[in-house]
This record gives structure tokens, C-alpha cells and sequence, in this order.
């Protein structure tokens, strides 16, 4: 999967966690937890959103800030061949 | 209550402890599950209620009941894990000798709790459902990070314990769950005495310095600690485990479901009424 579509992905996974936010006005870059488009307590739901488009699990080392940072790096790091985190 | 006060609270919490000691070797383990027991009280399942759980057949109720006891115990040990973690890196680090001798009593105490959780799921399921928790980054302060840490514990405390006191007692449920509920019961009742003296005496101590906004972010951010708990008693692994279809739109529409609603409320209601007197949650 290319990362275009898997932004795509991520942006329907946050819409789902996100119903409110206006997701056209944040950039694939845009730093979710320091621009609070999402906080700590959203990633459960989205997690769980991810596993289920991505049919992977989180791992223990994934769980981390940096793996949030912003829609590419999650894109990256749940549907990327080589997980970043 | 003074320093002096809260010393000695400290001091007979942990002779308590020295002196009622539970063995985990107690448990009496069943080498398996049987498929028509209860493992969960129904009423406390988290689809109880709903459309999905009145169309479930009693045998099908009670292999969710499995599953959701599984997914209760696994909160629990991440919970318990972050705590052991968080505690015990604060230990005799300049924090009074009596406080860090009764944690060291308290991070025990968990450790137990922890195998009798996951001797539990890793005999019957055999798994601990994976942590989902993302922890926020530390603050400044390290006093404010203590203090939240305590004001979350006893949220998830509270509601847990409410849980395990139904499940003690319920005469439908597998002994072996019975009594996991009970022990852990007896020994949470010390941790929640704690938790509720130790954040009365922050507060008393802070009276001056954390002002209306310190304590209006402090609410907020344990009441969205509150809801992001509850989230965590909705699992689609459990239902999926179940045998349920369709687990994860189950998932999505299970919070929202009247019953569901009603049942959060009534438990926050009812166990939350300390950190509301403390103006640390919004009246219920």
C-alpha cells in the first residue's frame, strides 16, 4: 500500500474517533497530540479503528507518542511494510 | 489531618498489611472452564441490555460472561503494571520514609493481584488482552503528577471495586472468580483508605497554591480520565472471542446503548461521591 492511501486511511479512522473536527484543515504533518486534534485518551478508539483497517495488531513498543505525531507517521507505522516505531 | 496524622494512618496501613498477608497458592484453579457457568455477574457485562446481549442464547451469554471477565482482569493487570511503575520509581525519593514503606506494601499487593488475574486468563482464554493505553507525557510538577496518578487510581479503584464486591457475592458466578473478586476486594479496601487520605491531604497541604485554575485542569483532566476508563470495559476482542458477530460495529454502538448509559451512571453515581466532595469531578 502506498502512503497516500494510507493517509487516506488514517484520516477515515480519525474521522470515525473525531466526528466533530474538521479534518480538512489538518495537514498530514499537522502534530495531532500538540495541536489537540486528539489527546491521549482518543487513542484507544483509535487504535482500535487502526487494527481494523490495517487487520494488525499494536504492539507494545508501537505505543508510544511518536507513533500519534501526525497522519503520515501513523500511516507509516500501521500500514507501512516496516513499522517505524 | 497533619503530617503526623497521616503518618500514623500510614503506619497502621501497613502493620495491616504485615499482618493479614495473603498467599496467592490459596486458589484452588479448575483445570477448565465449564461452558454452562457463569464467570461474569450478566448484569455487569458491558452488552447487557442491549439488542445484541436479549439475542444472545443463555450458553452464548455465558461464553461472553468468559470473555469479559478475561478483559476485566487484563485492565486490571495494565493498570496494575503502570501503577507498580509509576510508584516505584518515586520511592524514598525525597517523599516521607512512612509513605514509601507503606507503597512497598501497596506495589506487593498488586504484584499479587496481578497473578491471580493473569493465572486466571492465561489458564482459561489463554490470554491477556492487550493495553491500548497511550500515558500522557509527565508535567513539571512532580507533586501535581503524584497527586493525578493517586486521583486516577482511585477512580479506577472505586469502579473496580464496585464490581468486585457484586461479583463476591454472586452465587451464579464459578468459585474460582468468586474468590479472585473477594481477595482482591479485602485488599483494595486498604489501597482505596489510601488513596482517598492521601489525596485529602494533598489538597489540604495545597490549599494555597493550587488555585481555582490549577483545580478546575485537575478536574478535567480526571474526567477525562473517567471516560476513557469506561471505554476500556468495551472490547471488541471480548466479543469477537465471544463468538459474536459483527464485533466491531458491536463495539461501536456499545457505549451509546441506553443500558449501557444508564449503567456508567449509576456506578459513578454511587462510588464516585469522594473525589466530588473533593471538587475533583463534576457533580454526577
Amino acid at each position: 500500500m502506498n502512503q497516500q492511501t494510507a493517509i487516506s486511511k488514517v484520516r477515515t479512522c480519525l474521522a470515525s474517533v473525531k466526528p466533530g473536527v474538521d479534518l480538512d484543515h489538518v495537514s498530514d504533518e499537522t502534530p495531532l497530540l500538540e495541536a489537540r486534534v486528539i489527546n491521549s485518551f482518543d487513542v484507544l478508539e483509535l487504535i482500535l479503528h487502526l487494527e481494523r483497517a490495517s487487520g494488525r495488531k499494536i504492539s507494545r513498543r508501537q505505543l508510544v507518542p511518536g507513533s500519534f505525531r501526525d497522519m503520515a507517521t501513523i500511516a507509516r507505522v500501521f500500514f507501512g511494510e516496516e513499522p517505524v516505531a | 489531618m497533619s503530617n503526623i496524622d497521616f503518618n500514623r494512618f500510614l503506619q497502621r496501613l501497613s502493620s495491616v498489611s504485615e499482618q493479614t498477608f495473603i498467599d496467592p497458592a490459596i486458589l484452588q484453579w479448575p483445570e477448565a472452564v465449564d461452558p454452562d457457568a457463569w464467570y461474569f455477574s450478566p448484569e455487569l457485562i458491558s452488552l447487557y441490555g442491549s439488542d445484541v446481549w436479549n439475542a444472545l442464547d443463555e450458553r452464548q451469554q455465558k461464553r461472553l460472561s468468559l470473555t469479559e471477565a478475561v478483559n476485566f482482569f487484563s485492565l486490571n493487570i495494565h493498570g496494575e503494571k503502570y501503577l507498580i511503575s509509576e510508584i516505584g520509581r518515586r520511592l524514598y525519593d525525597g517523599q516521607n520514609a512512612e509513605l514509601s514503606r507503606y507503597l512497598l506494601h501497596f506495589i506487593e499487593e498488586e504484584s499479587k493481584h496481578m497473578m491471580y488475574f493473569s493465572g486466571f486468563c492465561m489458564r482459561y482464554a489463554p490470554q491477556v488482552y492487550p493495553d491500548r493505553t497511550l500515558h500522557g507525557e509527565a508535567s513539571d510538577d512532580d507533586e501535581i503528577d503524584m497527586f493525578m496518578l493517586f486521583a486516577r487510581i482511585n477512580v479506577f479503584e472505586e469502579i473496580v471495586d464496585h464490581y468486585n464486591k457484586t461479583m463476591a457475592k454472586d452465587e451464579r458466578l464459578a468459585p474460582i472468580v468468586r474468590e479472585i473478586n473477594r481477595i482482591h476486594h479485602v485488599e483494595e479496601s486498604r489501597h482505596l483508605a489510601f488513596g482517598r487520605s492521601f489525596l485529602q491531604h494533598c489538597l489540604e497541604n495545597h490549599i494555597d497554591d493550587w488555585d481555582s485554575d490549577r483545580r478546575a485542569t485537575l478536574r478535567q483532566q480526571l474526567s477525562g480520565y473517567l471516560h476513557y476508563m469506561w471505554k476500556q470495559y468495551y472490547n471488541p476482542d471480548a466479543y469477537e472471542d465471544a463468538g459474536i458477530s459483527d464485533a466491531f460495529e458491536v463495539w461501536q454502538s456499545a457505549t451509546d446503548a441506553p443500558a449501557a448509559v444508564q449503567h456508567r451512571a449509576d456506578i459513578n453515581e454511587k462510588r464516585l461521591k469522594f473525589l466530588r466532595s473533593l471538587d475533583l469531578l463534576e457533580a454526577a
